[in-house]
């Protein structure tokens, strides 16, 4: 219904398949660390949908740092509870 | 002659040579043919000189045509226009001069051009569709006719109909696929007759004698618009029967014939219809989502809706808000705009709308929550609509009168000029005002709205109470327009649109039903209640999405796109809200969403609704807090329509699911009912933990299945598939199960349209057979079973921690449980019994 405008999803996808020759390349292990950081941009597709970007490669690659900040942060939490032999935090997906 | 006055029913209406013939249902159980006159008529709007012009040359056409100038409302320029009005003397006549006028003058703005004559006598005579009135009668021409009663009473008995029930006796299968078994005759109070089809004139008889002996006022039939009504009607001519079919012996039975189309780039079939004069013929298969709401719901449409009873067993829900925004624009005079195409394609993009619908779409982490809470905001769309005013002519535009108000902007948030692709179209805002609304919003909370300062007690008034209230309508409502968020449209806020005058009674009555029926017992009286509220709530689901389809009479994309905004905005401020408060946020979609917060109580979880309730205006309810909740993975992430799946037992047990096996209508009956049998083993978990230990017993029944399938225990019927053709059959390249079980039914002289549905079972060798021509010696395809089993069972077992290999180690025996429910392992699974 409404406009077609391509969505936030869609564009996601058309980037993800613009880069396929780029993650041949890539080794496997890292193969499987840009699948990670598209699943954790796709996460966010609803607050990208809000942004109405032009750019939408802008908004895909901050989705990615938000997800990777995050578990930055679930790790930190972690490691100082270790530190301090505390219970660990419950361990939240990025 | 001698008038006579009776209560009676209006059971049907259409348009005759004499003006509307009225099927009356009297008392004492008679039907009575009626007529009554009904002049009625269109509009031209044209230049000046050009109306002089087609005056003088209508004139000359001399068909008792009366010819005016008129000034009426034209909503979507804000203003009267100037008009030549052209009156008709009946329903017919109207439509020939409809008919010569388009073709004369087909690039004129035509309005009122394609009324249904029911609807206009209905909003005349201030009656309704099988509403019980007072009718004076002089002979046979109605002199009188009132009813005591409004469409939006709550009490509201049915027409006693008498009801004669026509269908094939068996499971009910499609008897155009060659499916063939005795005809079955039901009705109260008769015996129960059957009739093989071997011998056509005692078959034709029979139908004939129940239909002289018991005169139903409804014929109920399975594929009676397909196969049974033609079919009888062709072997009722053959052996010169008259089968008494129509009431109106004047009339003909009218045949509707098959059509595919295209709409909203998918394929659509429209099957035949058979539609009968004073009696009414009603096709179970074919009336829309009637397994949703029965007779009753069909009833509460027609009465609403202000269409006839066979016409809102047979068309789609955007038809009957069309109907309704007509009635509402015909009884406050205002011109009702010619739309050149039906309204009918839109049924497909009702089922685009249920998919997508233009809201906010989370993608929730897969796995298994405890303690959710799920939120529902209660009819978001048609309550936005209704609470900014947004309707095809107020939204984007701006009058003198709002726009020395200055506008209001969305919550808190410093108004963004509206980016060029967004701005609402020039026509719809006069040039002057354009630039002025984006300047200088201010902000202000979105709880100030029009409905809540000057009263809209429609409700209470009624239907008569709005003749007074009609100035009070278009009188100043004495608010700024508003801003909407996201896209920066103005909302005039001056006069209430053509879709929230609309709405506003609907959304009343469905909430005062869901409000008696919760009042009552379980019970008959409580499930018609239920019935009469789904069939509302299809018509406010609907109302969104005819907003913005293109062929809607009082539709426009702008108005469309505010509501979705609104709707984002309101969602948003309520994830905000339970944040607040405290609340981890889970998922949201478009109206729903689902929070948790440790150790959180009912009166947490009552003042949080509350809270949401009092700021944006939009009424939420509880749905449930899920003792467990379950996210399956998705398959596949660019498929569209969004991830909709999830499933989770409440509170009290019952099973909530969207979008796994279970629920979808294209799922196989052997996979739906196995994982229907799983969600009540797991239905009984009290936790996650419970949920993962009873993963124990889902195993040991899908061993059984799995057996059951493996010995051919399973019988065909229970695997077949059943598929949407996209293409006739023969223009199937790729050798697809469908294809190969189209192009077999096609040879066996099945006619098949694109649009329509074949049902298949895959057999052996990559093959796949129709159902309706299995054969003993056919060969269930176990492997391929096997695995879309598999892929059903693990949207029940990956968010427990299960991946494929694990689901298949339990499967295969290598596993032992030490959990109950191993009997059936026991015997009849696949696991040795040495273990
Ligand atoms: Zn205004």
């Amino acid at each position: 219904m409404g406009r077609t405008l391509v969505s936030i999803t869609q564009q996601l996808a058309q980037a993800e398949e613009r880069l396929g020759r780029y993650r041949r390349a890539l080794t496997r292990a890292d193969q499987k660390i840009f699948d990670d950081l598209f699943a954790l941009a796709r996460r966010r597709l609803a607050a990208s949908s809000m942004a109405a970007d032009p750019l939408p490669m802008q908004i895909i690659l901050l989705g990615m740092l938000i997800g990777t900040a995050s578990a930055v942060a679930g790790l930190a939490a972690r490691v100082e509870a270790l530190e301090h032999e505390r219970p660990l935090p419950p361990r939240l997906d990025p | 002659m001698n008038a006579r006055s009776l209560p009676a029913w209006i059971l049907d209406l259409y348009p005759a040579p004499e003006g509307m013939v009225l099927w009356l249902k009297t008392d004492d159980g008679r039907a009575l043919r009626a007529v009554d006159e009904l002049p009625m008529s269109f509009f031209i709007a044209a230049e000046p000189s050009i109306l002089r012009a087609a005056w003088k040359e209508i004139s000359g056409w001399k068909k008792g045509l009366l010819l005016a100038r008129e000034r009426r409302f034209e909503i979507h320029r804000g203003e009267e226009i100037d008009l030549l009005s052209v009156t008709a003397p009946g329903p017919l006549p109207y439509r020939a001069a409809v008919r010569e006028a388009l073709a004369r003058w087909p690039d004129l703005a035509f309005y009122n051009a394609d009324l249904d004559p029911a609807l206009v006598y209905a909003v005349e005579r201030n009656v309704f569709p099988l509403a019980e009135c007072q009718v004076t009668l002089e002979g046979a021409r109605v002199r009188a006719i009132t009813t005591g009663r409004t469409r939006w009473d709550l009490a509201a008995e049915p027409p006693p109909f008498r009801i004669l029930t026509l269908r094939l006796t068996g499971e009910l299968r499609d008897p155009s696929h060659g499916y063939r078994a005795p005809l079955e005759i039901t009705a109260p109070g008769m015996p129960a007759q059957t009739c093989a089809w071997d011998d056509p004139r005692e078959l034709v008889e029979a139908v004939r004698s129940a239909i002289l002996a018991y005169d139903p006022d409804i014929l109920l039939t399975a594929w009676g618009d397909s196969f049974l009504l033609p079919e009888l009607i062709a072997l009722a001519r053959r052996s010169g029967i008259d089968l008494p079919l129509n009431r109106d012996a004047r009339r003909s039975v009218l045949r509707k014939g098959e059509r595919s189309y295209f709409s909203y780039g998918r394929i659509v079939h429209r099957p035949s219809s058979v539609w009968l004069f004073g009696r009414l013929h009603i096709d179970r298969q074919t009336a829309f989502l009637a397994d949703e709401y029965g007779l009753d719901g069909l009833v509460e449409l027609a009465r609403t809706t202000l269409q006839p009873l066979q016409q809102v067993a047979r068309t789609s829900s955007g038809t009957g808000i069309s109907a309704m925004q007509t009635a509402e624009a015909y009884r406050r005079g205002w011109l009702i705009p010619y739309r050149k195409r039906t309204p009918e394609d839109f049924k497909t993009a009702l089922e685009l709308v249920r998919g997508d619908k233009g809201g906010l779409t989370f993608q929730p982490e897969p796995g298994l929550y405890e303690h959710v809470l799920e939120l529902d905001f209660a009819s978001m769309y048609p309550s936005l609509m209704v609470k900014f005013n947004l309707s095809a002519e107020t939204v984007g535009r701006t009058c003198p009168k709002c726009e020395s108000r200055g506008p209001i902007g969305p919550r808190d948030r410093p108004q963004v000029a509206p980016s060029s692709p967004h701005s609402p179209s020039p026509s719809a805002c006069p040039p002057s005002d354009e630039h002025r609304w984006t300047a200088d919003a201010k902000t202000s909370r979105v709880g100030v709205c029009w409905e809540k300062g000057k009263g809209d007690e429609r409700g209470e008034k009624g239907e008569r109470g709005d003749e007074e209230g009609r100035t009070n309508d278009a009188a100043e409502l004495g608010a700024p327009p508003r801003i909407i968020p996201e896209i920066g449209y103005p909302v005039c806020q001056c006069r209430k649109g053509i879709v929230p005058l609309t709405l506003a009674p609907l959304l009343e009555k469905r909430l005062a039903l869901k409000k008696a029926a919760r009042a009552l017992p379980e019970g008959p009286e409580r499930e018609v209640l239920r019935r009469r509220q789904v069939a509302l709530k299809w018509l406010l689901v609907t109302c969104f999405g005819y907003l913005g389809y293109k062929n809607a009479r009082f539709g426009r994309i702008e108005a469309h796109e505010s509501t979705t905004a609104c709707g984002r905005d309101t969602l948003l401020r309520a994830k905000e809200i339970a944040e607040e408060r405290g609340y981890l946020f889970l998922h949201a979609l478009t109206d729903a969403l689902w929070i948790y917060k440790e150790g959180s109580t009912d009166a947490d979880h009552q003042a949080l609704v509350e809270e949401i309730g009092r700021d944006t205006g939009v009424r939420i309810d509880i749905e449930g807090l899920y003792r467990w909740l379950a996210f399956p993975p998705s398959r596949q992430y660019a498929g569209n329509p969004v991830a909709n799946r999830y499933f989770g037992a409440f509170e009290d047990g019952k099973i909530k699911m969207r979008g796994i096996e279970a629920r979808r209508h294209d799922t196989i009956r052997w996979i739906r009912e196995a994982q229907a049998e799983m969600l009540e083993v797991l239905a009984r978990a009290r936790n996650a933990a419970e949920y993962r230990a009873r993963m124990a017993e889902v195993f040991a029944i899908a061993r059984g299945k799995l057996a059951d399938l493996q010995r051919g225990a399973v019988p065909p019927r229970m695997l077949a598939i059943l598929h949407r053709l996209s293409q006739p059959p023969e223009e199937y390249r790729a050798n697809l199960p469908v294809a190969l079980a189209a192009r077999a039914l096609a040879a066996s002289g099945v006619h098949l349209a694109p649009g329509e549905s074949v049902e298949f079972v895959l057999t052996l060798g990559g093959g796949a057979r129709p159902y309706d021509i299995w054969r003993a010696t056919d060969r269930v395809d176990a492997a391929r079973y096997r695995e879309l089993f598999l892929r059903m069972l693990e949207s029940l077992a990956v968010p427990a921690g299960y991946d494929r290999a694990a689901i298949l180690a339990r499967l295969d025996g290598i596993w032992q449980d030490p959990l109950p429910g191993m009997e059936r392992v026991a015997t009849g699974g696949l696991l040795p019994a040495a273990a």
